[in-house]
This record gives structure tokens, sequence and C-alpha cells, in this order.
């Protein structure tokens, strides 16, 4: 063979040698270094408060299930090689007075309760999310992972009393597995509801953080962003150092721990993300465009430069200065979208007074228009009515808010009255942006307290449960599920305007559908609520054929019910407003659906309020009320005016209904100062 | 002796190995990347990611432990399951024994210090005591009682007014004390 061409070959060979081992070590570094270091470990927020609260992530079944996959075989004779010398691990164990059997956390039991059920029961009373008491006892003593505990691991199982200077030496008085998950789980509760019997040495803010029990290495400042990350630096008070955090779940130097950073390592490797996945504003568009606030125009007529949350809601109306008149209360927001003013437009006799501010939510404080779903209601039956919201909890769960009536108006501190860990969406299907309020509160049971009717739509976007929260002398109760709706019996939310009336003055509220029939018609559908509540039969009252006569608007599509009902003709009976539409999208018909003893009558035409006489539907936001005590409801628009200000117009009812000449009351100018959000485009 | 053929082939063989050699070049280089783009960036680029840093929040993996957790278990079941657990120093002249004593936490607001300590200790026993020195005024000083946590404890204090505390330097010092352990520990901070 040629020299030469040995040599090239030779080199070649070389080349490729070499090649191949460059090869193995590109291939082999990001390898190491992707499974070793733990990546994106903040040691000023390491898990968020809606993660570390989410008691309802995983039931008792899913508990075991993961014990279950995570230890598939058991050492529980110990006859295996002991990991730590000394023979068998039956042996090594004896030596340090542990005998078998070695129950894997899968099979342990507890006065007659699984270690899966013990942990739901903790996880529940207190109020923290399971998971984080599987890794507590994963990072606390290797619980999840070993083939063969000792009793010693199950006594001390959370690591609660036993100090980090003085490892595997323990307080005898938190000895014991339940005993162990629910101390751990009640000092995490403690800390994350500021029980004022609790005193952390922790705040959110600044502190002084070491890297390990030893303090000759030191620490440093960690500003600690929120309660549950507290509750973690009050369990273990120590921070990985990157020594620890490069390695992985390995070791790091002298001055390494591993509590804090094993608790993140492994959550995230087993439950995913500890942080609650922020949403981005077009995932927030998009939730909001599949809320049915009640009002079809929404959808099409809307126009583009106007945020459908400041469009879509009405005002509420309501005696909320207990004077005996009936007030509207109007939210306008401010230009970030996120701040708003609650105003107050006084009942009174000569009228609607001017609007006098409430209170201020401002977006620094945490508020969000956009995350508030308000409704009107006398809650606790004093006469007075209140605004509740169904505000937008972490994890897109729901946490009521209150704002109490009083002789004041509505200034007093909001408040929340429910926890949003009730209706966590995980366990419940409480989705925030998937519940859509009745229009329009009532009592719907008969027992004569108000209470407001709620609809969970299903992932399918068709399908529907129908929830009442029942007003009672201590407040809202918790929901009760009237009826479901399925798709599969055709029903479709988004083709049901809902709102609530007393169809037949029998002193219980009813709740009446105006709901899209074939060719976009209409067909009225009827729940009459009972002492049961609104758990009956819907039967449809309306065919569709008798509404659907274009031009005058009665297409489903082009109708939009008045959020308030009342008794706009004085017989008594309470009645229903619409507005139809006309298909140059401007031009209206106002027509009142008249109440009477054996229900809601056929739709009698008020007046037509024309694009000639420069009508427009899409520039009013109508609401109904008794303003001076009449005990016959009006009509108000919120109308918008030039430079998007705000013109009041008011229709009287009277005997013959809402017939009288729209009368014009207030001049915009008067509201007009931003930035408190006084244009038209920003009140709801 | 050299021939045609001899060459022909020595021509052929080398030309194959420049073409295996670059083959094996580029297939080794690509695929590196793609591993280097994966795992070492963490598949960022180009709006990418790789599977495993897109795990969802609500996701739980029921798959088996991994070696690397396993391991992690063990070190965490040797470490507690330690049979020479470490003494703790005992005091020169007295019955107790010394614990280490941190100052977690200073922070004023408008109206108050907030001091925070941590104790290395699981006792609800002890009492702390704080002296604030300072050349301006006299000592300011405070007692608390302590309160166990999981695996240390902390005093049930302090929140000094600062109507209390002049502007201007001061020395904190902390000391706790129980049936069986004591220590200590200062630092000095401003007043604003």
């Amino acid at each position: 063979m040629n020299v030469i061409a040995k040599i090239i070959r030779k080199k070649g060979m070389m080349t490729v040698a070499a090649l191949g081992i460059t090869y193995t070590l590109i291939l082999g570094l990001p390898t190491l270094s992707h499974a070793s270091t733990v990546v994106g470990f903040n040691p000023g927020h390491i898990i968020d408060d809606g993660v570390m609260t989410d008691s309802g992530s995983m039931s008792v079944i899913q508990i075991q299930n993961f014990l279950n996959a995570k230890v598939p075989s058991c050492d529980t004779n110990g006859t295996l090689t002991s990991e730590f010398g000394g023979g068998t691990r039956a042996q090594w164990a004896a030596t340090r007075g542990y005998y078998p059997p070695f129950t894997c956390l899968k099979d342990y039991a507890e006065n007659g309760l699984t270690s899966a059920q013990i942990i739901k029961n903790a996880s529940q009373q207190y109020q923290i999310n399971p998971q984080v008491l599987i890794v507590l006892l994963q990072k606390e003593q290797g619980l999840v992972t070993d083939t063969w505990p000792t009793s010693n691991q199950y006594r001390s199982a959370a690591g609660y009393g036993c100090p980090d200077s003085t490892p595997g030496v323990c307080n005898s008085s938190y000895y014991g597995f339940t005993n162990q998950i629910a101390n751990a789980a009640k000092l995490f509760h403690s800390v994350i509801t500021s029980s004022p019997s609790w005193y952390s040495p922790y705040v959110l803010g600044n502190n002084y953080i070491q890297w390990s029990p030893n303090s000759s290495c030191g620490g440093s400042t960690v500003n600690i962003q929120n309660l549950a990350t507290v509750s973690l630096y009050d369990y273990t008070p120590y921070q990985p150092n990157q020594s620890s955090l490069n390695a992985g779940y390995g070791s790091g130097d002298s001055c390494s721990s591993y509590g804090n950073r094993n608790f993140y390592h492994y959550f995230t490797d087993w439950f995913g993300n500890t942080l609650i996945k922020v949403l981005t504003a077009s995932e927030q568009n998009s939730i909001t465009n599949n809320n049915h606030y009640g009002t079809s125009y929404c959808s099409f007529l809307k126009p583009s430069d106007v945020p459908v949350n400041s469009y879509c809601k009405s005002p509420m109306t309501g005696d909320f200065n207990g004077d005996g008149y009936q007030d509207i209360a109007v939210l306008s927001i401010f230009p970030d979208g996120k701040s708003f003013n609650l105003w107050l437009f006084p009942g009174g006799p000569s009228g609607i007074g001017d609007p006098v501010l409430q209170r201020h939510f401002d977006a620094a404080d945490g508020w969000d228009i956009s995350m508030n779903k308000f409704v009107a209601i006398d809650v606790n039956r004093d006469g007075i009515t209140d605004l509740v919201s169904f505000a937008r909890g972490i994890y897109d769960g729901i946490t009521m808010v209150e704002i109490d009536g009083n002789g004041d108006g509505l200034k007093q501190q909001p408040k929340i009255t429910t926890d949003y860990s009730i209706y966590r969406p995980y366990s419940g299907g409480w989705y925030w942006k998937l519940v859509d309020l009745v229009q329009g509160t009532g009592d719907f049971n008969g027992d004569g307290y108000q209470d407001i009717a709620v609809l969970s739509i299903f992932p399918d976007g068709k399908s529907f449960n129908l929830w009442l929260f029942p007003g009672g002398p201590s407040g809202i109760g918790d929901p009760v599920l009237q009826r479901h709706f399925d798709a599969a019996d055709g029903w479709d939310i988004s083709m049901n305007k809902f709102v609530a009336i007393d169809v037949n003055r029998d002193g219980i509220t009813d709740l009446v559908s105006f709901a899209r029939g074939i060719y976009d018609g209409i067909t009225m559908v009827e729940i009459d609520g009972n002492g049961d509540g609104l758990k009956q039969q819907p039967k449809i009252t309306v065919n569709d054929a008798i509404y659907k006569a274009q031009p005058t608007g009665w297409y489903w599509e082009c109708i939009d019910v008045i959020r308030q009902t009342g008794d706009f003709n004085n017989d008594g009976y309470d009645d229903i407003a619409v507005l139809s539409i006309f298909p140059d999208k401007k031009t209206f018909n106002l027509w009142v659906f008249p109440g009477s003893a054996t229900g809601l009558g056929n739709p009698i035409l008020q007046r037509t309020f024309d694009v000639n006489q420069f009508w427009d539907a899409s520039n009013n936001k109508f609401v109904a009320l008794d303003i001076n005590k009449d005990k016959t409801s009006d009509l108000f628009s919120f109308a918008r005016s030039a430079y998007n200000g705000i013109t009041f117009v008011e229709i009287d009812g009277g005997s013959t209904g809402l017939k009288q000449q729209p009368e014009i009351i207030v001049n915009d100018n008067i509201y007009k100062s931003q930035p408190t959000g006084w244009y038209w485009d920003n009140i709801r | 002796m050299k021939t045609k053929s001899n060459n022909y082939t020595n021509k052929r063989s080398r030309k194959v190995l420049v073409v295996v050699t670059i083959a094996v070049i580029t297939v080794l280089i690509s695929f590196s990347l793609i591993l280097i783009y994966i795992y070492g960036l963490n598949g960022s680029l180009f709006g990418w990611k790789s599977s495993q840093n897109t795990t969802d929040y609500s996701s739980t993996n029921y798959g088996p432990a991994t070696t690397e957790q396993k391991q992690a278990g063990v070190k965490t079941k040797s470490s507690t399951t330690s049979d020479t657990p470490p003494t703790l120093t005992k005091i020169t002249g007295s019955d107790k024994k010394n614990t280490e004593v941190t100052i977690s936490a200073i922070n004023q607001n408008s109206s108050t210090l907030q001091i925070r300590v941590l104790i290395s200790a699981v006792e609800d026993t002890g009492v702390c005591a704080i002296t604030l020195t300072s050349t301006r005024q006299s000592a300011v000083t405070a007692t608390a009682n302590t309160q166990a946590l999981a695996s240390a404890s902390t005093c049930k204090g302090f929140d000094i007014p600062l109507s209390k505390l002049a502007a201007g330097s001061w020395h904190i010092l902390i000391e706790y004390s129980s049936p069986v352990l004591t220590g200590s520990t200062s630092q000095d901070m401003v007043i604003k």
C-alpha cells in the first residue's frame, strides 16, 4: 500500500476518531448540563401562592396512582444489598434499630387510612396543594422513591421538628406520619393566610437567608415576593447556593443546602411549573370574547376600537344608598384598561342626580376591570343593594368580592367573602373565564333573600350548568347546582340570552331565555323558580315563528335584552324590555314583553329609534329602574355623544309602557374628565 | 513496481475516504448542533421549544422516578438516618449549649422597624431579648417569647415603633435563652 495513502487513511481515521470524540463531548456536555442544573429557581419567588394552595390538584386516587408509579416494586423485607454497606438492607437497618417490614409509601397506612388519604385530608383541611406535601415527603425523607423506608422515616416523614443543624435528631412531640403532614400543612397555611397566631422569621421584601445551617458560609439578601415562598423558608430557612443549583439533584460544595432546591426540582419534574402561566394579551382577549355578557350586539355591532368589556356590560341598578330610590352604579375605566372608579347616580324624587364617586380601584393594588364580573344584589336583605364581583382568582379560579351598600352608598372597603380555593378549577370546573352571570338577580328559591344565578360553561363551549348562589342571613352561600344543559340535547350557551324576572308575580324569580331558534328566530324558554330553586324542567313558552319579521329586527342575533326587568306599564307585573336592531345596525325598536298572571305576553312595540334622528343602537347603554319610586320602571340610556362624551337619556314608564318621548336630561360635558374614565367607551 | 491499476485504486480509495470523512463530519456536526439547540439552548431559537421545556403547569408526571431522583432520595435517607448526630457546643461555665441566632429581616416602613430572628433549634420555651443602642439616646429594649417552626424557631417579635428611635446609627443585639440553649447575634443599622 502506498505510504501516502496509508498516512491519509490513518489521518482520515484519526480525523474521524477525533471527530467522534468531539461529537461525544458535544453530545455529552449539553446532556449532562441539562440533566444536572436546576433551571428557573428564583429564591424570591419559588412557588406561586395559587399553586401552593391548589388543594384540589389531585384526588386520593390520583395521589395513589402517582405514588404507585414512582415505586413499581418494593424491598419490603430488605433482602437486597444495602446502598450504605453492612450487608443486606435488613442487616444495615438492624444495626440502627430498624427492622422489616419496610413498607413503601404507596402501601403505608396509619390509623386505617392510606398515605394517599392522609395526604389528601391534610391538603383539604389546610388548603394546601397535595403535590406540595408529596414533594415535602420526598425532599425531607426520600419517601416517595424509597423502596425500603424504615420506621424512623415515617416517624419524621415531613422533617417537622427536625433542625437542620442536627440532622437525624428530631423533636418527638411531632412524631407520626399523620402528625407530620398535618403540622407541615398547618405551617404553610398559617403563613399563607397571615394567621395572627403565627410568627414568621421572614417577611415580604428583603430578608437575609443563609446558604446552609452553617452560618460561616454566609448568605444573601433575598427579596421574597409572595407568602408561599415565605412559608417554604419558614419550613427550610436556607437557600441553595450556585454550586447546589449546578448540581441538580446532586451534591454541591460544603456550603450547599438542598431543601428548597430539591423542593423546586422535584415539583417541576413531577408536577410542572411552580408558577402560574401568565396569559398573553391575545389569550386574555380570546377569553374575554368567549364570555357571554348577555348582549348579542357585542359580537356584531361592537366597534373594533372599543374594548369588549367596556362595551358589553350595561350599568347596574338598585337602591345602593338605602334612601328608598333606585340608583345606577357605573364603572368608569381608566386609560390603563385596568383601574376603574365606581360611581353612583343616585335616584331621587326629581330623578337621577349627578354621579358621586364611591371608590377608586387601582391597578397598582391589583385591580383589573377586565377580571371582574359585577352583579348588583341585596346580599343581606337589609333593603340596601350591594355589589358582588366574581373576580378572577389564581389559576383562573373565582374570588368573590363584596362591596356592601349602606347609607353612604358603595364606599365601604371591598371584602373577599369567599376564598377562591372553594371553586378551584381543577377540582370542580369553576373556571372564571367560563362563568356567565345571569342578567339580574332575584329570589329564585322564595326564601326572601336575593340569589345569584350563574351559568358555568363546559369546555365544549355549548353545554352548561345552571347554579344558584343562594342569599341568606349571613350572605351569599356556596353554589348549588340546579340543572345541567347538555349540548347533546341541543343546548348551546352561546345561543341563549338569559334574564331574571318574576314572570308570574308569585314572589319567586324565574329565568327566561331568549333562545336562538331555527333561521335565527327566537324561542322563549322559561325556567320557573320555586321553593327548590331553578331545578324545574325548562319549558318553551313562545315559538320563534311569531316574531321573525324583518325589517323590524326580529332576528335573534339582532335583539338586545335589557339587563334589568321591571314593571314598565304599571300593571303590577314585571316586564322585559327588548331592543330589536335593524339591518342598518343603528335604527332599533323598543319592545316590552308584558308580564301578566299567565306569564309573559307577546311583545308590544313601544317606539322606533331611527338613524335619521341620529339614533344608533351601538351608541346606547340601557338600564331599567324605577327612578322616582312611582312603582313604574323607567328606561335610561347612557348615550354616546360627540367626542365620546355621555348624554343621559330618560324614557319614563307609565300605564302605556315606554312609549313616551325620550328626554335628554344630562349633558355630556358634566362628566367628561380623563383620567377618571368618563368617556362613553370607558363606562359600563 | 507501481502499475496504472494500483494508482487508480489508490486514487479511488483516497476519494472514497475523503467523501466518507466529509459525510461523517457533516452528519456529526449537524447532529451535534441539533443537540446543542435542544439541550444547551433550551430549544429557544426560532420560537421552537423542546418538549422538555414546555411542561404545562397542571401536568403530572406519572412515570417512574429517574435514577437521579432515586439517588437523591437515597442521599436524603442516609442523612436522616445518620447514627452520629452532631453535638452542640457546651458553653463554658454554663449547663447550656450554644445555638446559632441570626437576624433574618430588618425592614423599616413609615412607622415601624421590623426585626425578625431565626434560631437554629426547634424550641418554644425560650425568650428573645432585643437591645438597640445608639449614641444619640438611651437604649431601647424589648423581649419576646419564641415559636417553634419546622426546623428552627423564631422570636415572636420585634416591631419597634419608629417614634422610639431617633434617626441615625443603631446597634442591634439579639440574645436568646432557653432552659437548654443560648445564643446571640448583633448587627448595625441606620434609621432613616
